[in-house]
């Protein structure tokens, strides 16, 4: 009951900026692609809490691993010291070792990579993604690693959603990562169309604060209790849903008004 | 006698006992815990906006993520929740070591500097509250450049007003993407452990590292000064 209460009042908040930001971005631009993100997007982390409960004997510590990768990644490309996201993530995990006082293998980091790869899909997604690609969208996907797309063995392709894309682009090809803009405009620019007419989707306020500085549109996926950021001077989602069926919802209103 | 370098120091739980926040943490979102994801989301978003090109004071970032890890858990985040929170993030006390760690590098001729992301306004308040305003030369704030560590223009303006090479000063800190950063703009670092904090070792390990001021303070002088 208590996380049924927690979601209702996430989604009455998040509503009402979704209202605004979608009548906002009706009078102004029409997406035509949509660039999703992938791991904790479309792809559920939550398998990987099994790992981190082994490992740490507490599965929330992948909220922990998750977010110092992310923020080393940012750091690496603040600092030009560009890293291998493997190499992040898997360095990331051995300083949570350190920190917690656990002995980890060098099995342990190939362990996550591998689950990391063959991550399940959310159950909303392979209908959400069909229906975007039905109302005529070009989807295409703008994970942080290139290991996140490149091979048949990737993680879209194992969650069985590969070919719903037209192309999957990889930040770290530009020896970056996001939110730097460049990762973005990458997009717009190899497929010849303006920035304004790309929304990125993510489930991370981050993610989207990066594309808004690249001129795209943008949609949190606010799932789990993802909150977008209320801070002035902060540009706010176009679009906000709990899931993607009610983002699909609203993306496909903005096409066909 | 070698030369003695300049040693800058970050100040928020480098200097000052950041586990002091945790109470806030429980009172308004009852989880102990919070406290680390809070300051984890805190640093994330300084570099995410810094990546996009916005500046917003540190404590106003600090207080929207309060307030974002508040409706996550459908928590509504008050203005009394907020000043709270900046409050005691300004009168945090320094860890029991550092005073006279400090105090014995300046009387070992070191010149001391701080270089924070909080504004000038909060870090004068936190350094008057520790009783540690003294001991410092002069203290620059990220507010100078707009861009939050490790971005390498927060560690020029630095550079710059001390007019030595980059490879003179030192930054001591006890978040390895500060001393990435330090590094990255061509000053020696040195790491404090502080618990909740390790070496990444995939990225530019510091030279001296220490579990706290006082064993990277013996380092700095049996280097230069012995």
């Amino acid at each position: 009951m208590a996380a049924m209460a927690e979601v209702v009042l996430a989604c009455t908040s998040a509503a009402a900026v979704a209202d605004k930001r979608s009548r906002d971005a009706r009078s102004t631009h029409r997406p035509t692609v949509l660039a999703f993100d992938v791991t904790g997007s479309l792809l559920n982390m939550g398998a990987l809490s099994p790992f981190f409960e082994r490992l740490f004997g507490d599965g929330s510590v992948v909220h922990e691993w998750f977010g110092q990768t992310i923020l080393y990644s940012e750091t690496a490309t603040l600092t030009g010291r560009f890293t291998a996201f493997s190499d992040l993530s898997g360095g990331i995990l051995r300083m949570l070792g350190a920190i917690h006082r656990v002995a980890l293998r060098s099995a342990d980091v190939d362990e996550l990579k591998e689950l990391l790869s063959t991550l399940p899909a959310y159950p909303d997604v392979p209908l959400g993604l069909r229906r975007l690609k039905d109302a005529g969208f070009r989807l295409v996907a703008l994970p942080d690693s290139s290991e996140s797309v490149s091979s048949k063995a990737g993680p879209l392709a194992n969650a069985g959603l590969a070919e719903l894309f037209d192309k999957q682009f990889a930040a770290d090809s530009l020896r970056q990562y996001k939110p730097s803009r460049t990762t973005y405009a990458m997009v717009s620019q190899e497929l010849n169309v303006s920035a304004a007419s790309v929304c990125m989707v993510a489930a991370h306020v981050w993610n989207l604060i990066g594309a808004k500085s690249a001129g795209c549109l943008t949609a949190l996926l606010a799932r789990n209790g993802v909150a977008p950021l209320m801070l002035a001077g902060v540009p706010q989602p176009d679009v906000i849903g709990l899931d993607l069926t009610e983002v699909a919802d609203a993306l496909v209103r903005l096409k066909a008004p | 006698m070698a030369e003695l370098p300049l040693i800058v120091f970050d100040v928020n739980e480098t200097l000052l006992d950041l586990e002091t926040m945790t109470p806030t943490f429980e009172r308004i979102l009852g989880d102990r815990s919070a406290m680390r994801l809070w300051f984890m989301q805190l640093i994330t978003y300084s570099q995410a906006l810094t990546l996009a090109d916005i500046y917003v004071p540190f404590t106003d970032i600090g207080a929207a993520i309060l307030a974002m890890l508040g409706e996550a858990r459908g928590i509504k985040i008050g203005e009394a929740d907020r000043r709270e929170l900046t409050d005691r993030f300004a009168t945090m006390p320094p860890h029991a070591e550092v005073p006279g760690a400090l105090w014995r590098l300046k009387s070992e001729s070191f010149r001391l500097f701080t270089l924070t992301n909080n504004t000038a306004a909060i870090s004068r308040r936190q350094l008057a509250h520790a009783e540690l305003l003294d001991v410092f030369e002069q203290c620059f704030s990220v507010d100078e450049s707009h861009r939050y560590k490790p971005a390498p223009e927060a560690y020029a303006v630095v550079t710059r007003a001390l007019k030595v090479s980059a490879a003179m000063i030192y930054m001591v800190a006890c978040h390895t993407w500060d001393t990435v950063g330090a590094v990255s703009a061509s000053w020696n670092a040195a790491f404090i452990k502080r618990a909740g904090n390790d070496v990444i070792d995939v990225l530019p390990e510091p030279p001296i590292t220490g579990c706290d001021l006082n064993e990277v303070a013996d380092r700095l002088i049996a280097t230069y000064r012995r």
